[in-house]
């Protein structure tokens, strides 16, 4: 029982037989589709028995951070936002550090109450952007190409990428920022030491300041990337985490006195309390603020999981 | 293997898919047919677990794709709208899927390999034409080796060289008892690469059946042939039972079929019909001849009884194309509900 269908390009008569093999066209045969060098031609495999020699595994959470590392490091983004998050951060300590170098000779006198860590660390004012877009392109790169398709089909599950991405993206986040840190700080007290202004970083505070600098920023990172996950476009998400960082202290400035403890809720004032080394009368401990940072971010990646986990894609 | 049980998908008012049910089953290349719209890349994202159903489920090898524990073991995806990070290189993005099953780094270069994108391996993926993201999304289904293929338009932006190609893949994959689903708008590429069809239009499935039945039970079977002596064997064909048809004349009749065993020494003078006499006359000296009603192996055995030369004997089935138009239209202009459609033998 064969059928015969006109090829349309060149009205060649092809011969189909019913029971799907190609007889008239060995070159069909060619086409195996296993690379592993079984022959395609005629020898069927019995069902089942194709995979158990498979390439591929059960899908691990190991394989799925290793898979996001691949995603991370692969993309030229990546290394510009890297990049610019040092820059941002030396850079502002340089700028910040010879500016107090010069007030604190010339102007003030009662130099005692000065901060020298804070300018050292004052470019995380700028690192927190450059830091925040490379968490919202994380997962909004992978919505505006479509990628997310292919990742979600071979994860199911779903939230198991969401995890890994987060896990990569802190590792990452926070071993740089820690040691652009310590560099900022160094390189920042090295210039305060010809005014005699310089801390070590064995004053009080200093490296917890430094500590609570990286974990800010990688705070705000994650808080990105978990936007992201929830807008899935990455100017929307963008807009939306530079509006919580930058926006509501604005917005809450303009509302009247008695509402202005509100302030020191907002993400700003708590990284405001992480970066400095003495805290500022009205807020919070550094403890107690680190644990609110973790009690948003947790929010909102929860909220970004049960959003990813109901979501067509 | 494919399992599709009731399968629907609403959104609000509108709806995509509904009540849909078939197997895609191993061994044979399934070709999914529907006008734009009718649902089937919804049905094959509801499929990879992308889109949840409103009800109804699909099964993958028994179980449905979310309880997988290696989804690519099982099924091979190209979904019709691009899948891959403009900003990546071919490798790495088929490095990052491998990795998440643990797919050895060999078995990437053997899919780069056997998809012909060694050259632009390294090349970020934003710069591919067309046909080389297709290459690239195929090389990502193929990478787990699974069981089962889902492609969505596979040979969209391919040139033709590689159609042939991706038809020589499909047909290679489904002869290792692995089953192929593939959706596509060209019904005669869809001929060349199926055995097996399901149609849906508006959501609905309108037919579930083989190729060659889906063109037989729209074609009629009918047989070009051609011959020196066509007159003569056009009256033999008519003794048969057959009707005949002059083809080369554009003002031909069409000649309706006498009653078989009829004798035509004896026919009566009130007869209307067309007597085998009348009909050779009507072919004259024409050479070619159109046949319903007789299989082409009978009117072989035929000419070959009658000392009739043949010079072609084809079957002229309709084109699949032809034979999706007549049934999706049947589908959109008489029915909302029940399946419907010419020849309809399930």
């Amino acid at each position: 029982m064969s059928t015969q269908f006109t090829d349309p390009r060149d009205g060649r008569t092809i011969t189909a037989p019913a029971n799907g093999r190609d007889v008239a066209d060995p070159a069909n045969a060619t086409g195996s589709a296993n690379g592993t060098g079984t022959n395609g031609t005629g020898t069927a495999s019995a069902t089942g028995a194709v995979n158990a020699a498979g390439p591929a595994g059960d899908v691990v959470f190991l394989g799925l951070v290793r898979s996001e590392w691949t995603k991370f490091r692969s993309l030229r983004s990546t290394w510009w936002t890297l990049a610019l998050t040092v820059a941002a951060m030396i850079g502002l300590a340089v700028l910040l550090c010879a500016m107090a170098a010069d007030d604190g000779t010339t102007l003030d006198p009662e130099y005692a109450d000065f901060d020298a860590t804070a300018p050292s660390l004052g470019g995380a004012l700028l690192a927190q952007i450059t830091i925040g877009v490379l968490g919202v392109l994380m997962i909004t790169g992978e919505y505006t190409t479509g990628m997310i398709r292919a990742t979600l089909t071979l994860v199911p599950r779903r939230l198991p990428v969401l995890w890994a991405k987060a896990v990569v993206f802190a590792g990452v986040a926070f071993a740089l920022t820690l040691v652009t840190g310590l560099l900022s700080f160094t390189v920042g007290q090295a210039i305060l030491a010809g005014d005699d202004l310089s801390v070590s970083i064995g004053s009080p505070g200093a490296a917890r300041a430094i500590l609570g600098c990286a974990f800010f920023l990688t705070a705000v990172g994650l808080l990105g990337l978990a936007i992201g996950a929830l807008l899935r476009s990455t100017a929307g998400a963008v807009s939306a985490l530079l509006a919580v960082l930058l926006g509501l202290p604005m917005v809450v400035g303009l509302l009247p006195a008695s509402m202005q403890s509100i302030n020191r809720y907002l993400p700003a004032s708590i990284g405001e309390v992480l970066i400095s080394t003495q805290g500022s009368g009205n807020s919070f401990s550094p403890g107690t603020a680190a644990v609110m940072m973790t009690v948003y971010l947790v929010v909102t990646l929860v909220a970004a999981a049960i959003v990813l986990a109901r979501r067509d894609v | 293997m494919i399992e599709a049980r009731g399968l629907t998908k609403r959104y609000g008012e509108k709806v995509a898919v509904e009540d849909l049910s078939f197997t895609v089953r191993p061994g044979v290349v399934t070709g999914f047919l529907g006008p734009n719209g009718a649902g089937k890349s919804t049905t094959m994202r509801m499929i990879l677990g992308l889109d949840r159903p409103t009800g109804g489920t699909a099964l993958i090898d028994g179980r449905p794709y979310r309880e997988l524990a290696a989804p690519m073991r099982h099924v091979g995806a190209l979904l019709e709208a691009r899948a891959i990070h403009t900003g990546r290189s071919a490798a790495n993005h088929l490095l990052a899927l491998a990795q998440t099953h643990g797919v050895a780094r060999r078995r990437i270069d053997e899919v780069i390999e056997l998809v012909g994108l060694r050259d632009v391996a390294h090349k970020r993926a934003g710069g591919f034409s067309l046909g080389m993201g297709q290459r690239l999304g195929i090389a990502s289904a193929l990478l787990g080796d699974p069981s089962t293929l889902i492609l969505d338009e596979p040979v969209n932006g391919l040139d033709p060289e590689g159609i042939r190609w991706i038809r020589d893949l499909l047909r290679g994959f489904a002869a290792q008892d692995r089953a192929v689903l593939v959706s596509s708008h060209l019904m005669s590429e869809m001929a060349l690469t199926a055995t097996e069809l399901i149609v849906i239009g508006r959501g609905r499935l309108i037919q579930e059946t083989s190729v060659a039945d889906f063109v037989r039970a729209a074609s009629g079977n009918r047989v070009h042939v051609r011959s020196p002596h066509a007159a003569a064997l056009a009256e033999i064909l008519v003794r048969e039972g057959a009707t005949v048809t002059a083809t080369p004349d554009p003002a031909t009749t069409r000649l309706p079929a006498d009653p078989p065993g009829h004798q035509p020494a004896h026919q009566p003078a009130h007869r209307s019909g067309p007597t085998p006499d009348q009909v050779s006359a009507a072919i004259g000296t024409a050479e070619t001849i159109e046949v319903a009603g007789l299989a082409s192996a009978r009117i072989g055995e035929l000419a070959r009884a009658g000392g009739i030369a043949l010079h072609e004997l084809t079957p002229r089935l309709v084109s699949l194309e032809d034979a999706f138009m007549n049934i999706t239209r049947d589908a959109v202009e008489f029915t909302n509900a029940a399946p419907a459609g010419i020849g309809a033998n399930r």
